[in-house]
């Protein structure tokens, strides 16, 4: 299959996922009726549900879906790790603590959420590179212990802030935070976050050249005229703030940015001007039908949608711990 | 190219690492650097390809001062490959070669029919065409270190920088590999290599640096260079030192059983220098 074809396939596929997803959920719609709804509105409630919350929620979720799977294999083309991912590698416990400390100072908001999360995802970041930077040439594994132990440190202090917060009505809003959800979508948080995630990959995708030449390793890169240090800094800070605004706006989904870039590099190899923009598109895809499983599985309840994606992860990873234990091909 | 050193010197945290050294080759002429683990050789190359930068002295490229090429310039001058490279993904030889396109190229600007060009006869020189579309991971070591020759020849650089290119190979491949250089030199790229194997390097190289401590034993001739008491001196082992009966070059042997004897106040011990 050329890899055209499957580009275009995937793009067939998230469109049809953007707009199937929205007959899904605790009310029943068919999908003839959802479908006519989107672009003709009526006025009434099953109107309401569709247009205002299973949309912008399918949105949502596609955004934070690319935007995860974006910063995985990114990071795992940046440390030569298929271990990496921004959850496993810790920045993702920076940005929830960080999300944690604005919320429970009460300075909650749409642009200082995602800042917060930006800040402590920025420092989670930059521990964990300078951590690797000294395990280089070493096991792949010392990275993601190091990833590992920061993401524990930041799990405690966000527990922490949790029970500080104890009793308060900020809790719950917290709380969210801990198990994710796309429960909260709503037009004005696409507002902020598609304009992140359009900009982030444009960046990284004019920089899909640069990584595949990273996989020769710094040394390698270097002598192709590259300036690795300056470059992976730029890619750091950039999935850093993919990463962030995702966990500004949906709390903790892990294994979306693990799993998806490992699937696309199974079929279409590991050259990121491919690499990059289909596991954008899987990653979303991949979101948006976790979502609709946790919109429906205990229906009427919903799930929190971390429980579905880890579900599916943790398994995949630890599949993927014992089949590749040298992590150095693909 | 020509390439020149004057007087490099290199520190590693203050740690001397190269001392003074000096050296000039021409166009098309194959230097081989030999001395133990530790005197320098990997440290000379990553100097000369620029990403050390020398504590003093200078490096110069046909003339011109090595500090005032960008480091794209620098690589569509000079093609390197490290020592004991990996490759992180499973790439195509394909793939890999054509990022040795890379300093040639705009951000956004592709291939095109002189990229292409470029990459097909890197692929034929290296003799790896054939296997052009296989994955990296399915080739052998002698293989792999071609397909690695072949992205520094896709960059069109007018010199070659080698650590080690024949190390952990089979004989077969070790020449292969050595016929490929020299037939590179014949065209006139200037090669620098770091050999371990001072018989091959003595084979094919116009010109051989002896290193010992960061320091330049001796440069010349290999027949000039290879002596029994440079090679003590060097590795604190006695050898023999004869003329290849087929090419006349020389050709070290060692002498396990008779190094007792010979040294008769008992083997003097010398430690390598780290790093």
């Amino acid at each position: 299959m050329s890899k055209g074809l499957i580009f275009v396939i995937l793009a067939g596929l998230a469109l049809a996922s953007l707009l199937g997803a929205t007959a899904v959920g605790a009310v029943t719609i068919p999908l003839g009726k959802s479908l006519a709804l989107i672009f003709r509105p009526d006025g009434s409630l099953q109107s309401a549900i569709v247009r205002e919350i299973r949309l912008p929620r399918a949105l949502l979720g596609f955004a934070i879906g690319l935007a995860l799977a974006l910063a995985g294999a990114t990071l795992q083309g940046l440390f030569r790790n298929p271990l990496a991912d921004p959850y496993i590698l810790g920045i993702a416990g920076g940005a929830t603590t960080g999300a944690a400390i604005v919320i429970s100072l009460g300075w909650s908001g749409p642009l200082t959420l995602p800042l917060g999360a930006f800040l402590g995802g920025l420092l989670a970041a930059s521990l964990v590179y300078r951590l690797a930077k000294r395990a280089r040439g070493t096991s792949p594994f010392s990275l993601i212990l190091a990833g590992v132990a920061l993401g524990a440190a930041f799990a405690s202090i966000t527990s922490f802030i949790i029970f500080l917060t104890a009793g308060d009505r900020r809790l719950s809003e917290i709380l969210f935070w801990a198990m994710g959800s796309l429960g909260r979508a709503s037009w004005s948080y696409l507002w902020a976050l598609l304009p992140v995630a359009f900009l982030g990959m444009i960046v990284l995708l004019l920089r899909a050249r640069e990584l595949n030449a990273l996989a020769l390793g710094e040394e390698g890169a270097q002598h192709l005229g590259l300036e690795p240090e300056r470059f992976k800094r730029v890619l750091l800070a950039v999935t850093t703030l993919l990463t962030s605004t995702a966990v500004a706006f949906a709390g903790t989904i892990g294994f979306v940015g693990l799993i998806t870039p490992h699937i696309v590099r199974l079929i279409l190899g590991p050259d990121h001007r491919f690499l990059l923009p289909a596991s954008a598109l899987a990653g979303g895809i991949f979101l948006i039908w976790a979502d609709a499983a946790a919109r429906t599985v205990l229906r009427p309840a919903e799930l929190p949608l971390g429980i579905i994606t880890a579900l599916v992860g943790a398994p995949f990873f630890l599949y993927l711990l014992r089949t590749r234990p040298g992590g150095e091909m693909r | 190219m020509r390439i020149s050193l004057e007087g490099l010197t290199f520190a590693y945290d203050s740690r001397p690492v190269l001392e003074g050294l000096s050296l000039d080759l021409e166009d098309g002429e194959i230097l081989a650097l030999v001395g133990p683990n530790g005197s320098g050789k990997s440290t000379l190359l990553r100097n000369i390809a620029g990403i050390l930068k020398p504590a003093s002295g200078a490096i110069y490229l046909d003339f011109k001062a090595l500090g005032e090429f960008t480091p794209r310039e620098l690589a569509r001058l000079l093609g390197a490959v490290e020592q004991e490279r990996q490759v992180g993904f499973d790439f195509t030889v394909r793939e890999l070669v054509e990022l040795g396109r890379l300093p040639h190229l705009g951000r956004l600007e592709r291939l095109g029919p002189k990229g292409r060009e470029a990459v097909r006869r890197a692929l034929e020189l290296t003799h790896i065409a054939e296997f052009a579309e296989r994955r990296i991971s399915t080739l052998s070591g002698g293989e792999r270190q071609r397909a690695f020759l072949a992205i520094a020849l896709a960059q069109e650089p007018k010199a070659l920088l080698l650590d080690e290119p024949t190390t952990h190979l089979d004989i077969n491949y070790q020449l292969e590999i050595m016929e490929i250089i020299r037939e590179r030199a014949r065209a006139g790229l200037t090669v620098i290599m770091a050999l371990h194997d001072l018989n091959l390097a003595a084979h094919y190289a116009d010109w051989m640096a002896l290193l010992h401590c960061g320091r330049l034993l001796a440069l010349g001739k290999p027949e000039e260079v290879l002596t029994p008491e440079r090679i003590k001196e060097a590795f604190g082992v006695e050898v023999a030192v004869e003329r290849s009966h087929w090419t006349g070059t020389p050709q070290i042997q060692l002498l396990p059983q008779i190094r007792k004897v010979l040294t008769s106040s008992g083997p003097k011990e010398r430690e390598d220098a780290e790093g």
